[in-house]
């Protein structure tokens, strides 16, 4: 059975490559996309999914108010999450990490690192 | 309350953000291009794109991103995997705005890594020119047979060090 | 069995579990070994130079001599008899700064990125790595197991996708430019 993602970011261009890396790393999956934490939100209502990669900076609601809201919800807090963020502050990542997330890839990366934390979340350990 | 980053550490650090996005994502390396111009050239207006990507923190302000048309749509080719004749210009201008985003990202977390910064969602520009601003940065990256042109200005801060800290 | 040997601007595509395939003196040039666990298929490529649009000519003659004419002949005879592109598990090795330690040609580095460039158009992702630094390497393939081995400084070792976490991929940092 397909594993069910749920890719949250303000541009299209970051979405696309995020399901070619997806599609290439050979991995069965079904990506559910948003274009910020509000849609993402809305979709997670209507649709469960097995992990989240999300920004952290999107207008309306960005990738910190969007873990912070999952945080509170007592089945969408167990959905491992991955962020994906130019944002490659020490303090950022210790929020993020605070707020559950599983995973933290900088932007730049390379296809093969995001494949990388893919394989840990899957694989049950830390990305 | 620290100083703001000094004109040098912000050329130093959008080199090396230039360098690191366009390694790894765009498959570009920091060498002028020997090959010849490809086919299918005529497929945009000599024209050029220009992204700008303002940014919140300590300090603010915008990062312009400019390379001509053709140039952006190999590397927006590049990018998602495809050929160059199936990207719409809309595809191209949503790539060139993520090339932006992703730089200043990088300058920031390399000069503003006491503090949290803010990007807002980058803009495509209808003109290149920023007339009247004297850029706090510049770089020039060969893309081929083009240049691919980023430039930093950094606002002034609202008082100076010592005024902050008694606010 | 003797390795078959993958020469200079060739490939060689085989799907006999105990053959093992063998390129040796990889310098600027980059050996790029594919291997379909599913269809038993695997081969090596052999490329030198990254564009076939800098001698078009040649590239008809050699196709294997370009990154860009020998990596899509390479995926097409693997998928033709049987492979599939997503399952297929790919490692490089090669693409040194050799003869040019003033990086005025720097044909290693781009290699390496016209590898991953026409790669990542083909839907594949890199498993192993031993690209850049100023050495040359030998390249092994084992058909039956897909193991690849790399010689470099007289010591032997398997490319396992160990690296990929560490962020050094290349071996020629930015920082080394300046």
């Amino acid at each position: 059975m397909a594993y069910r993602l749920l890719i949250v970011d303000d541009s299209p261009a970051m979405r696309s490559f995020v399901k070619r890396v997806i599609q290439a790393s050979g991995l069965d999956a079904k990506c559910f996309e948003a274009s910020n934490g509000r849609e993402a939100l809305a979709l997670l209502g209507a649709e469960w999914v097995d992990a989240i990669l999300t920004d952290i900076n999107m207008p309306d609601m960005d990738g910190e108010e969007f873990l912070r809201t999952l945080a509170t919800d007592d089945v969408l807090k167990n959905t491992p999450s991955l962020v994906i963020s130019t944002d490659a502050t020490p303090q950022r990542i210790a929020r993020m990490r605070a707020l559950g997330a599983r995973g933290y890839l900088s932007k730049p990366f390379l296809p093969e690192d995001l494949r990388g934390a893919l394989e840990r979340i899957f694989g049950g350990t830390d990305a | 309350m620290p100083d703001p980053p000094s004109p040098s550490a912000f050329e130093d650090a959008l080199r090396d953000a230039l360098t690191d996005v366009l390694h790894k994502m765009f498959f570009i390396g920091a060498f002028a291009d020997a090959t010849p111009p490809e086919a299918g050239r005529e497929l945009d207006p000599p024209a050029e794109l220009a992204a700008r990507v303002h940014f919140h923190g300590e300090p603010s302000g915008d990062l312009l991103l400019v390379l001509n048309r053709q140039a952006a749509r190999g590397i927006a080719a590049d990018f998602l995997g495809e050929n160059r004749s199936c990207l719409t210009g809309r595809q191209i201008e949503e790539v060139f705005c993520e090339l932006a985003n992703m730089i200043c990202g990088a300058v920031l977390s390399r000069v503003e890594s006491a503090a949290t910064f803010y990007l807002a969602s980058p803009v495509i520009e209808p003109c290149a020119d920023n007339p009247g601003r004297s850029e706090t940065a510049k770089c020039v990256f060969p893309v081929g047979d083009a240049e691919l042109t980023a430039r930093i200005w950094m606002e002034e801060p609202v008082c100076g060090p010592l005024e902050k800290s008694a606010c | 069995m003797d390795p078959i040997i993958v020469g200079v601007a060739d490939c060689v595509v085989v799907s006999d579990p105990g053959q093992v395939l063998a390129t040796y003196a990889l310098g600027s040039c980059i050996g790029l070994a594919l291997h379909d666990p599913a269809s038993g298929l695997g081969g090596i490529l052999h490329f030198m130079l990254p564009d076939s649009a800098l001698d078009p000519s040649r590239a008809r003659e050699r196709p294997f001599m370009f990154a860009d004419t020998g990596i899509r002949i390479f995926v097409a005879e693997l998928c033709a008899r049987g492979a599939s592109p997503r399952r297929l598990a790919a490692h490089a090795a090669g693409g040194a700064r050799i003869m040019d330690q003033n990086g005025e040609f720097a044909i290693g580095e781009r290699n390496c990125l016209a590898l991953r460039r026409i790669l990542w158009k083909q839907g594949i992702l890199l498993r192993g790595v031993a690209i850049g630094g100023a050495q040359s390497r030998t390249m092994r393939l084992e058909i039956g197991s897909g193991r690849v081995w790399i010689d470099e400084a007289g010591v032997r070792h398997e490319l396992t996708g160990a690296a990929w976490g560490k962020g050094t991929v290349y071996g020629v940092s930015p920082a080394d430019r300046r």
